[in-house]
């Protein structure tokens, strides 16, 4: 390892009324990956935004290559070496590769009296880059014609026109397929074998102990500790992020499973899913598994009518059902929870009870149309009691709850239309290890209480650790299913993976 | 909650600001305060902007705008007027109806089936509109006939008749946007249409529905309007579409959607009428009205601007207390 | 890799306004001769040159993701402005900068108000359009007449050749600069970055607020050259001499492929646009239609393009699934 390239002491951030970071240690070593761990809300993001001046800490120091820095806005830290690739991509859409790499410190050429853009000289350096990458982009593609991983190597590659020898990785796998995982995971460690010290932020315990040569922990914005990966385990780690022992993770409670529920035959959908059947089972829990893009969340959506132009037969309770659109399926009882709350699950400047209400207002009409705005409120009070959303009121801002209540108002809002078949896509996703149990212990419940759930997630461990059954899905189609008595991780991966190799080579 | 009670007390600084002008004005100059001076200046001149005012806050609440409110009035004055000519009043009223709804679909099916921005789609049926009232006019004045000057005119107990139209309106709306399941999903599409489709919700038909309701205002509008002035010409109705727009903005209605009512508005267009009459009272020029109204506009903007920074500072605190909660229990 | 780019931008909506452009060109060539005549394609080169500088300029705007509708009120007060002082005797050579100077300082108000006071663009210039056209009146009253022959200069005297009025020079010199300062310029990357992800570029160092504040500035001085052309061509200066011009650059630009979400949108598209427009009155006329229908005309031509281009997108969207980012809700930075 070589020398120290990145200390902080003691850094103090407050926002009105939060205090976000409170005397934060941590020092990076030029070639190696440090891990910075912590549940939601720690301060892992916001302690990296003051690193690259983004935020400006109240208090602390930071050395920055020998020196003492304080930077106020990113680009004097991409300047002095320091660069982040955030979580959601900050690159500009409808502008191209090169425009994007070199955005903000273009180099210029002289024409006469003017200095002019020198593309030919951009176009030389970035093509050095995407080599070092082992990368191939193109460099006039528009940045929205690219795909995720894509998009990743050119914030990578925009970090090497700054000459970076830090970079930060704020969870750069949340939206990769494994394969591309995999491939980042390459390139991460080639640029630290080439000296460049890395931090890497994530949630995701299996990635930092592959990745990682160190891991920091923080916990409510404070530190916690650091530790050599060779010398700790996961327990340990988990132990130090929620501040005391984790019991079981998955509480799945036995329940009497009854006759079949809900059957799917030959769907179809050109381009996304082709003929799948499945079924499922009363006081059911069914896990589908697979990697990004396998089309779970596609086959979900087009069930429950989003769509609207998929073939193939669904019967509910042994009654064939039409569905034309979502509120067809609502009406029949089979009700969808998004996978991104902020952005399809819920109205987030809107109460509560007002997000409870939303897809089932005629049923809360009081004459002509009027609103019964009474009958709202004692539905969000009845379901802040039944959930256990950690609010005051049932008019309270969903905005204003945390990420593990605000998926406790989503889960509420489906419940309240009574549904016979409830699918769960990823519920769990970002959401702290707190909220993450507590909502294993209200599927759990719910599953007691006669509801049949479909669940959809990307963490094999919960599926394992909640599901019943659980269907491997890829590229469209079920590739294999397996029964909770029999089914491993690997198993499934196997699964989920293999087919693919395949069918490139074939 | 938090919200509602910001949203109350900017309504209140509202109508503050226009009890402060209205006996600002009175004390000035003593004629300003007659009814016939307050019943047939300041509220008669302002009834069509303000009946449009209405279902634009509606549009506006969804995120939406429709700068073709001025023409779609004015096309369907003239259909009518040329309905009337030919086949008489019961034709008029039919014709003029249905041109205003016809508008008002056409802009909701592009802006809704389309996805095309609202403003860009409005700002081409403004021209479209605009155009087709010019071709089927020739660019003549079209003549009032005896409904829409009954419309225009008329008083029923001592108020004129597009007085109590207005109210009966302004009541309606005040309960459809405020009180109503239908006001209540016009909001869930301003604050988050995705999230609104994917609670079942059919925003496509709920676009179109509020579009062409504007319309139909309109068309209401273009009766009273033809009464008024007795005749129109085909660029009548530009200046118009701004002056709504005006009015929805200075009651507090976020142009970006989601925020605001419907009593706002109502205030915005007693500012407005209550300026334009008693600035008219007092000698003051056109002109210089004009300039009143847009600072008093930008006023009222900044305000907003002030008022909606101060709510979200709020809510960061919030979160702390949200984080307080959770801390607890753990 | 070059051959693919090729393939991708060639399929664009300049290209195909290019086209309809072309055909319509054709078609005018056969139905109405006289559109040809010198006299015609001069007049329209004229209404050509001061659409184009303006809309040049309004590009830039919503490239931005900003808008501006008191562009019309803003040309007024500039004409307005410029024959006073040309009452004065002031030649063009005085005249043309002092009108640059002027709108740009208008619109740099606007710019202010949008940036400082943070009120939506459309809604900032729905005032500032007020207070334009209030204080036009109290400037003069009704119109400033009798101007004198340095005034009309441009317009009567300054032709290329002895007849391509030199407002068509001055457009392309805009026009040229305009293409090279979007290509070449730093500054012209700001522009896209901030209408992409406003957040995203000051992330990148790009000081939003003044660079958005300096695009107003920039398209204020290309009204302000719009509104010498306009006023130069009569003795008689009007105080509606802008009304409702805004809406033609908008359509302009809109025409052009721009869209008003901002990020994207090419100046050569806005020429195309902006030509379209100045055509359909004279073409409308040669054609022997009345002129009472150009407006409908226009209309139509504006909803039919948004309407194609925006079909071409849905479907694009119905084969990419919608990308799912995993957004972490709820963290208050």
């Amino acid at each position: 390892m070589g020398q120290t390239i990145l200390e902080l002491h003691d850094i103090v951030k407050t926002f009105p009324g939060v205090l976000a970071l409170n005397g934060i240690n941590f020092n990076l070593q030029g070639g190696e990956i440090h891990a910075i761990c912590g549940e939601n809300g720690a301060g892992k993001s916001t302690l990296m935004k003051v690193v690259c001046g983004v935020h400006e800490a109240d208090s602390g120091t930071m050395v920055v290559n020998g020196k003492q820095e304080n930077f106020s806005n990113p680009m004097e830290a991409y300047e002095k070496g320091v660069s982040i690739i955030f979580q959601e991509t900050s690159l500009f859409e409808e502008m191209t590769v090169l425009d994007n790499l070199f955005l903000g410190h273009e180099k210029t050429k002289k024409a006469g009296i003017i200095k002019v853009l020198d593309y030919g000289g951009m176009r030389k350096e970035a093509e050095k880059i995407f080599q070092r990458l082992n990368t191939k982009i193109n460099l006039d593609a528009q940045i929205k014609t690219l795909g995720m991983a894509q998009k990743q190597m050119v914030e990578i590659a925009k970090a090497l026109t700054f000459d970076a020898n830090i970079i930060i990785f704020d969870e750069p796998t949340a939206s990769l397929t494994q394969r591309e995982v995999t491939a980042l995971f390459k390139i991460i460690n080639d640029l630290k074998a080439s000296g460049l010290g890395i931090v890497y932020i994530s949630h995701r315990m299996e990635e930092i102990f592959e990745l990682c040569d160190r891991v920091t922990v923080v916990r409510d914005g404070q530190y916690i500790s650091t530790k050599n990966i060779a010398e700790t385990n996961k327990d340990e780690l988990v132990a130090d992020m929620v501040g005391r022992k984790m019991g079981s993770y998955y509480p799945k409670s036995e329940t009497a499973i009854g006759e079949e529920i809900f059957r799917v035959e030959g769907y179809y959908d050109e381009g996304f899913l082709e003929n799948i059947s499945f079924n499922v089972k009363k006081g059911e829990i069914l896990g589908f598994a697979g990697l990004a893009g396998a089309g779970r969340t596609e086959l979900m959506e087009s069930i429950c009518g989003f769509t609207g132009r998929a073939a193939g037969t669904v019967w509910l309770e042994g009654k064939r059902l039409h569905i034309k659109n979502y509120k067809d399926a609502m009406a029949n009882g089979i009700v969808y929870v998004s996978e991104d709350r902020g952005k399809y699950g819920l109205i987030v400047d809107m109460s509560i009870q007002q997000n409870i209400s939303l897809p089932q207002l005629e049923n809360f009409k009081k004459g002509p149309g009027f609103l019964d705005v009474k009958k709202e409120s004692d539905k969000g009070a009845e379901y802040i009691k039944e959930v256990g959303i950690k609010a005051p009121a049932p008019d309270f801002l969903v905005a204003n709850l945390s990420g593990g209540n605000q998926q406790k108002v989503s889960v509420s809002k489906a419940l309240a239309m009574n549904p016979k078949l409830l699918i769960l896509d990823e519920p769990t996703r970002g959401v702290d290890v707190n909220a993450k149990a507590e909502i294993h212990k209200i599927i759990s419940e719910l599953t007691q209480k006669g509801l049949t759930i479909i669940m959809i997630s990307s963490e094999l461990p919960e599926l394992i650790g909640m599901c019943d059954r659980i269907y491997v899905m890829k590229d469209g189609y079920i590739a294999g299913s397996f029964d909770r008595e029999n089914v491993t991780q690997e198993k499934i991966l196997t699964v989920a993976l293999e087919s693919k190799k395949e069918k490139q080579e074939g | 909650m938090k919200k509602k009670l910001l949203k109350f007390s900017f309504n209140k600084a509202l109508f503050l600001i226009w009890l402060i002008i209205f006996f600002g004005i009175a004390i000035k100059s003593p004629s300003f305060l007659t009814a016939p001076y307050i019943i047939n200046v300041m509220l008669r001149n302002i009834v069509e902007i303000g009946m449009v005012a209405l279902p634009m806050t509606l549009i506006i609440i969804t995120g939406g705008i429709d700068l073709s409110v001025g023409n779609t009035m004015i096309l369907s004055a003239m259909l009518g007027g040329i309905a009337y000519t030919r086949w008489g009043t019961a034709a008029a009223i039919l014709v003029t109806l249905l041109t205003g709804a016809a508008c008002g679909l056409l802009n909701g099916i592009i802006i809704a089936k389309a996805k095309i921005s609202a403003m860009v789609t409005t700002l081409a049926t403004m021209y479209l509109f605009l155009g087709l009232a010019r071709g089927i006019s020739k660019g003549d004045s079209i003549y009032s006939y005896g409904f829409a000057e009954f419309l225009g005119n008329i008083s029923i107990s001592g108020l004129p008749i597009q007085i109590w139209l207005y109210i009966i309106l302004a009541v309606i709306f005040t309960l459809l946007l405020g009180k109503s399941i239908f006001g209540r999903k016009l909001y869930g599409i301003g604050l988050n249409i995705n999230a609104t489709k994917y609670s079942g919700v059919n925003t496509d038909r709920m676009l179109i529905l509020i579009y062409t309701l504007c319309g139909i205002i309109c068309a209401i509008a273009a009766f009273i309007f033809l009464g008024r002035f007795t005749s129109v010409k085909y660029d009548a109705g530009t200046s118009f579409n701004l002056k709504v727009i005006t009015i929805v903005v200075l009651g507090g209605t976020s142009i970006m959607g989601g925020v605001g009512d419907m009593k706002g508005t109502i205030l915005g267009t007693l500012i407005i009428a209550t300026l334009n009459s008693g600035l008219t009272v007092m000698n003051i020029p056109i002109d210089v009205q004009t300039i009143v109204q847009g600072i008093v506009l930008i006023i009222a903007l900044i305000a907003c601007a002030v008022v909606t920074e101060r709510s979200k500072k709020k809510r960061i605190i919030k979160v702390d207390t949200g984080e307080g909660i959770k801390s607890e229990t753990a | 890799m070059n051959e693919k780019k090729k393939k991708a931008s060639f399929l664009t909506t300049e290209f195909y306004l290019a086209i309809f452009l072309v055909v319509v060109l054709l078609l005018l060539g056969v139905l109405a001769k006289d559109f040809y005549s010198i006299n015609n394609m001069m007049s329209l080169l004229n209404t050509f040159s001061y659409i184009l500088i303006s809309a040049i300029g309004m590009n830039m705007i919503i490239i931005t993701s900003n808008i501006d509708v008191s562009t019309g009120a803003l040309i007024s007060v500039v004409c307005l402005f410029t024959a006073a002082l040309g009452k004065a005797g002031v030649p063009f050579a005085g005249l043309l900068p002092a009108a640059m100077l002027m709108g740009a300082a208008l619109s740099t108000l606007n710019g202010l108000f949008i940036t400082k006071m943070k009120i939506p663009a459309i809604v900032a210039t729905l005032a500032t359009t007020q207070i334009f056209q209030g204080v036009l009146p109290l400037l003069v009253e009704g119109s400033i007449y009798d101007l004198p022959q340095s005034f009309t200069w441009l317009a009567f005297e300054a032709k290329i050749f002895g007849i391509i009025p030199a407002s068509v020079l001055i457009c392309l010199i805009v026009t040229v600069i305009a293409l090279i300062f979007m290509k070449y310029s730093k500054f012209s990357k700001k522009i896209y970055a901030i209408g992409n992800n406003a957040n995203g570029a000051r992330l990148a160092g790009v000081n939003v607020n003044r660079t958005v504040v300096i695009t107003y500035a920039i398209a204020g001085a290309l009204f302000g050259i719009s509104a010498i052309i306009i006023a130069t061509a009569g003795q008689r200066v009007t105080n509606t001499m802008g009304t409702g011009l805004e809406m033609t650059f908008i359509a302009a630009v809109v025409l052009g492929g721009t869209s008003t979400a901002g990020g994207s949108g090419k100046i050569i598209g806005t020429v195309i646009g902006a030509f379209i427009l100045a055509m359909i009155a004279p073409a409308i006329n040669y054609l022997g239609i009345s002129p009472n229908w150009s407006d409908a005309v226009k209309g139509a031509i504006i909803i039919i393009s948004v309407v194609v281009s925006g079909a071409k997108y849905l479907k694009k969207k119905r084969v990419i699934p919608a990308e799912k980012l995993a957004k972490a809700g709820g963290e208050a930075s």
